[in-house]
């Protein structure tokens, strides 16, 4: 049985936003792995400041890693010549999360969407055609090429950022929070459009978010960040309904559920981010963690950093989904107990 | 007399150098015809400043009297019908010499405006937009230049040079070209970390074209408004080298030179210091409140559209 090549694999990245030769206490990514497979949507979860964004910015080489490397299509992302860097940067495009600072006030839809083309010969007549199909692939009307951003509302803008990016016929997009700055009934269709675009063309999209809801509409598989580090990676069923870290477990129970009846008891949302410093060593979740305190609090959580780690409860270790937790076999039974209690 | 007007003249300049720093950032407004016809101190400061540069227009081809020409009319003639502004020691009209003055005191504080512009503005985009050693680099010396009083620096390049029109020219410019550096760049810090220059440089969009078409359109509005207030600088600076003697050498006129030869006669014949220093006062006065309309009008927090 031969594996299909990842799109996209992640070793061991750190990045440090500390200049010189200080080193931050704790870098805004710590030692994260992850596999990205192509045409999957893949979602990267966690609460502000987890290195969300730092790690989608990351993969699009907006920034370089301090530590570690991070492979696409079978190429180190950084240190690439020339065309290679131009095919990596063209085929890896972003989608930011404030539609109002993403378009230049300045320049009309045209313009803006011009510089996708910069670097391939065509008449301005076939870039023009290019223009009204790409508009019309984000469901814009081919008469508001030669309008200006303020003149579009906030799904508007959204679209237009999304066919500025694939005028570059990308294979990925990266979008971060592409709909939190929007209403949520425009939400929706923004959210529709990229699934449609992502089937239609084939798109890897990778979704950094930390809206729950979001992603699991959209993704095939999802990742849960908590500061810094990577906690759990899985398919969005298992993440969602059968999470084997107790951080998931908690982040999941916070989502409102929508329904003002069923009052979630939420037993384990314990304290804010900031209530106690993380210990040196040992996990980051620890001073947080429902589990440490129903297990007792066992030595190991604060003298040994968790790694990401296949679960050992299955026939064999599932590879697919992995946790940063010493007890993540007890996660299940353990949360089942806390609920009744 | 010599130190008192030179106090006059200086004691204009805090204010200006207040408006330099007051100069917003960032999310500027976009500056219309209509914007300045409505806008009351803008149309003033648009009309006056254009009177004056008429007015150093039409001395190109016709002035009253040849202002070089001596014994136009008795000497210290005071104004009448014959010589609106008077006549000097040597009865030259001196209506003729202001008008010839102008072209200098405009060109000189025109082209070392625009050189300081040009300069600086390149300065300031590359070094904001690379940012790094060649930022810090770029930064420091412009601290150093701005730190140094820029009339004493001017006085030294002067010096180096030789009095001329073209070595004020070249010193002004020197002078006003960091403060240009370090207003572009502060804009275009502000306006590098954009997501639409980080989604350009997804696109691999060239540095080039990135500074050009994405960065620059932010740069000019704030940069048209600091131009005009360093024309108004421009004005007074020339007439103070001017007055000092550095300037445009007798017999040729310019605004400080005016000044400095009716200095002399201040008390016998006033409307030879006057009259120059009238023109000096509505020159700035002008371009000063076109710069400040412009400013208003450019500034969001100002409350009218457009």
């Amino acid at each position: 049985m031969t594996e299909e090549a990842p799109l996209y694999s992640v070793h061991n990245v750190t990045k440090d936003f500390a200049r010189g030769r200080r080193r931050s206490v704790r870098p805004a990514l710590s030692e994260v792995s992850l596999v990205i497979r192509r045409g999957e949507g893949f979602g990267i979860v966690g609460e502000s400041g987890s290195g969300k964004t730092t790690l989608g910015r990351l993969l699009v080489g907006f920034d370089t890693p301090t530590e570690g490397e991070i492979v696409f299509e079978g190429r180190a992302v950084v240190g690439m010549k020339r065309a290679q860097r131009r095919s990596f940067r063209q085929g890896v495009q972003m989608v930011f999360q404030n539609p109002f600072a993403s378009l230049n006030p300045f320049r009309s839809i045209r313009d803006t969407l011009s510089d996708g083309y910069a670097h391939r010969r065509m008449s301005s007549g076939e870039r023009d055609t290019a223009m009204k199909d790409l508009l019309g692939l984000v469901g814009l009307h081919e008469s508001m090429l030669d309008r200006y951003p303020h003149e579009f509302s906030g799904g508007q803008r959204q679209r237009i950022v999304l066919a500025r990016a694939l005028s570059v016929n990308p294979s990925v997009l990266v979008a971060d929070e592409p709909v939190s700055a929007l209403d949520v009934s425009i939400q929706a269709q923004v959210l529709n459009l990229l699934n449609t675009l992502k089937k239609t063309l084939g798109l890897t999209v990778i979704m950094v978010t930390h809206d729950l809801r979001v992603v699991n509409f959209f993704c095939d598989r999802i990742a849960v960040m908590y500061m810094g580090r990577l906690v759990e990676v899985g398919d969005r069923d298992t993440i969602m309904n059968e999470s084997s870290h107790p951080y998931t477990r908690m982040l999941i129970s916070a989502a409102p559920n929508g329904d003002p009846e069923e009052r979630s008891e939420r037993p384990w949302v314990s304290s804010e981010l900031a209530a106690s410093e993380p210990p040196a060593e040992g996990c980051i979740f620890a001073p947080r963690c429902w589990l440490r305190q129903q297990l007792g609090n066992p030595e190991e959580c604060v003298t040994t950093q968790p790694r990401a780690r296949p679960l050992l409860d299955g026939p064999a270790p599932d590879e697919a989904h992995l946790a940063a937790c010493h007890f993540a076999e007890d996660v299940p039974e353990q949360a089942r107990l806390a609920q009744v209690s | 007399m010599n130190t008192n007007m030179l106090d006059a003249i200086n004691a204009a300049k805090p204010k200006l150098r207040r408006r330099i720093t007051t100069v917003p950032v960032g999310g500027a407004k976009a500056i219309t015809f209509q914007a300045v016809v409505g806008h009351r101190r803008a149309l003033l400061g648009a009309i006056l400043t254009a009177i004056v540069v008429l007015v150093a227009v039409v001395s190109i081809f016709w002035t009253p009297y040849d202002p070089t020409a001596f014994k136009t009319g008795a000497p210290f003639s005071p104004p009448d019908l014959a010589h609106p502004m008077g006549t000097d020691v040597y009865g030259r009209d001196i209506l003729s010499r202001i008008m010839a003055g102008a072209q200098v005191s405009l060109t000189v504080a025109a082209s070392a405006v625009a050189a300081a512009a040009i300069a600086g503005t390149v300065i300031g985009l590359v070094a904001g937009f690379v940012g790094g050693v060649l930022d810090l680099l770029a930064t420091r010396i412009v601290d150093i230049m701005l730190a140094i009083p820029g009339l004493v620096f001017a006085l030294g390049i002067v010096a180096l040079l030789g009095p001329s029109a073209r070595s004020v020219t070249v010193a002004l410019a020197i002078v006003y070209t960091w403060q240009f550096a370090r207003i572009v760049r502060s804009v275009v810090i502000s306006v590098r970390s954009r997501s639409y220059v980080e989604a350009a440089r997804g696109l691999d969009v060239g540095p080039l074209t990135i500074m050009g078409k994405d960065i620059f359109p932010s740069v000019l509005p704030i940069l048209i408004v600091q131009v005009t207030t360093a024309l108004a600088w421009g004005i007074l600076d020339e007439a103070s080298l001017g007055f000092l003697g550095l300037g445009v050498q007798p017999p040729n006129p310019s605004w400080g030179s005016l000044l400095i030869e009716g200095r002399q006669y201040l008390y016998d014949a006033p409307w030879l210091a006057l009259g120059a220093g009238s023109v000096v006062v509505v020159a700035v006065l002008g371009v000063n409140f076109l710069g400040d309309g412009l400013r208003e009008i450019v500034d969001p927090r100002s409350g009218r559209k457009n």
